[in-house]
């Protein structure tokens, strides 16, 4: 690696998220005690470095003596296949939806588009209680409101690239060859849109997983007993007063996530196409 | 200038109308409404009466047409857990919204705005850095638990200000900047992005040239132009701010209308959930549409587009 490319390397999002996803995909082997197991002869105690803190705990407890520190690992996995899941979801339907839009025009563009009218026209968060006050709380509300809120973002700016992409003088070539509007979309404009999809995602993960703590936080999302960010959250704000670390060092988690992927997103952006400073 | 009005509120009804039908079928979803209102010892020839005088024996599409009649004629139905109309409870809870709303998007907009413009100006100093790390870390950070580590510090141990609830001014200003955050960050961005790409056009640098101070170059000359996306992003906030206020009530105890849509959830309160759902997707529908008829008045461009 020369120097150039070490100094132009995204230090800061990788460094942000490296634990995160590392804690996603093995995170059972880290856990410094089991994550569920209740230890009711030690709630609530602070984190180590603090008096009355134990050291085998290192961020302290719950308020059922369960490990801080093995639950925010154990809620990286939760939160993060859950965002995940959602935005790749959301991409492949808002993607097919835009291209088509753009590319065919006519009716279906302007079906397409007043449906992202309406969607754009409902804020996020009262969005997500509609769709949980019509199918109860739980994991399947979180994912299907991600997929609802954030497959419209996909179609509103690949439409537009698409628009622009069709009057290329390589997509009137392809016609000349023969070529099908399928193998168009798929062959020459969906290659030409990876550098916006990439950008949309990193950028629309960070806003994903901040929806989901949230619809969680209100008690649409998640539920007891698993362990996500969100929850612990949720769980921490009853005992805002008397255990700090439960809410605190859960939100720092997500901060930091979400810090890593907006960052990475911007970095994606400068690096692939200056043009795209808009999104 | 006629028919881009007429084309603009076309499109403005179509939107409601599709809110409407989401509404309708989240509503249809949520459950069977005759149960929770006939209550659990009602026997089926009283569920079947209630079901007729709601009109639900008959087919959805003309239950939908009914439905969308009621609401425009004003009726939202009935809560359930306050057995009044829901436009009443409504209501009552709308003045607590707009009161933070309204504090927090001129928070929002004058922090957002100033900072945006120092950075620009400081482009690439120490100054730049800080304000862009504000930015980004704010636009990190979910509204609930900033509105909590804010409580903590300056309720729990300093108490300086109120945990929670509504009252005088010392309520107002935890929540308030809570809900600020988010779109002061993103007004910062866009405020900076745009006022460096302005002081780097053409006019700007003939003003240079001309020797006019350059205090006068950016309040008087740049900053006109460099506002006109700052002023389209600020209505897209207006909306991120009604969904925030959701959480950032939700938190404070804040007796507005998103912590009546939260509580609504935990009492199984559905017509409020959805006629408030509606009632604010019209209300954002509508401020749009005046929003693109301003702009579609200031700069033509947009209404031959």
């Amino acid at each position: 690696m020369t120097w150039q490319s070490f100094r132009r390397f995204p230090w800061i999002p990788v460094l942000l998220l490296a634990p995160v996803v590392i804690c996603g995909l093995a995170g059972p082997l880290f856990y410094p005690h089991d994550p569920t197991v209740v230890n009711l002869l030690a709630p609530r105690k602070p984190p180590a470095w603090l008096p009355g803190g134990d050291p085998s705990f290192l961020l302290g407890t719950d308020h059922f003596g369960r490990d801080l520190l093995s639950r925010l690992i154990e809620g990286a996995r939760v939160t993060l296949m859950v965002a995940v899941l959602g935005v790749v979801v959301a991409a492949v339907i808002g993607i097919s939806a835009g291209m088509v839009a753009g590319y065919f025009g006519g009716w279906i563009d302007n079906l397409v588009m007043r449906i992202v009218d309406v969607k754009m026209s409902i804020p996020t968060i009262l969005l997500t209680i509609l769709i949980g006050s019509a199918f109860g709380g739980g994991l399947v509300t979180i994912i299907a409101s991600i997929i609802f809120v954030f497959w419209a973002d996909y179609a509103r700016v690949i439409r537009g690239e698409t628009l622009s992409l069709r009057e290329r003088g390589y997509v009137a070539l392809a016609k000349v060859a023969n070529c099908s509007s399928f193998t168009i979309l798929l062959r020459h404009i969906l290659p030409n849109l990876f550098a916006t999809c990439m950008v949309l995602f990193s950028l629309q993960l960070g806003r994903a997983l901040i929806v989901e703590a949230a619809i969680t936080f209100i008690g649409l999302g998640i539920q007891p007993p698993a362990s996500a960010w969100g929850l612990l959250i949720a769980e921490g704000r009853n005992y805002l007063a008397t255990a700090w670390w439960i809410p605190t060092f859960a939100g720092l988690a997500i901060t930091m996530t979400v810090l890593g992927t907006n960052l990475l997103g911007d970095w994606l952006r400068d690096a692939l196409d200056p043009k795209l400073r808009q999104l | 200038m006629l028919s881009f009005f007429l084309r603009r509120l076309k499109l403005a009804l179509i939107t409601i109308l599709g809110v409407t039908l989401i509404v309708f079928v989240a509503a249809r979803l949520s459950g069977d409404v005759v149960y929770s209102l006939v209550g659990d010892a009602a026997n089926t020839e009283e569920i079947d009466t209630m079901r007729r005088q709601l009109g639900l024996d008959r087919p959805v599409w003309m239950q939908y047409f009914t439905y969308v009649g009621n609401v425009a004629q004003g009726d939202f139905g009935r809560s359930i857990r306050y057995q009044r109309p829901v436009t009443d409870v409504i209501a009552e809870r709308v003045p607590f919204t707009v009161q933070l709303g309204l504090t927090a998007f001129f928070v929002s907009i004058v922090l957002g705005v100033s900072l945006g413009i120092l950075a620009a100006r400081t482009r690439g100093s120490f100054v730049d850095g800080a304000v862009r790390t504000i930015a980004v870390v704010g636009q990190s950070m979910p509204h609930f638990w900033i509105g909590m580590m804010a409580i903590l510090v300056f309720a729990v141990t300093l108490r300086w200000l109120p945990t929670s609830g509504a009252g005088g001014l010392s309520h107002l200003v935890m929540p308030a900047l809570t809900l600020a955050t988010f779109p002061m960050a993103a007004i910062l961005r866009i405020t900076r992005s745009s006022m460096l790409e302005t002081l780097d056009a053409e006019y700007v640098k003939f003003l240079r040239v001309k020797g006019l101070a350059e205090r006068l170059i950016v309040w008087k000359h740049a900053l006109r132009n460099a506002l006109i996306p700052v002023i389209a992003l600020s209505g897209i906030q207006l909306g991120n701010l009604l969904g925030g206020a959701v959480i950032v009530e939700t938190v404070f105890s804040w007796p507005g209308l998103g912590n009546l849509m939260v509580e609504s959830i935990v009492s199984r309160d559905y017509p409020v959930i959805q006629s408030g759902v509606l009632m604010i997707a019209v209300f954002l529908i509508s401020l749009n549409f005046l929003v693109d008829l301003i702009f579609g008045l200031i700069d033509p461009r947009i209404r031959y587009g």
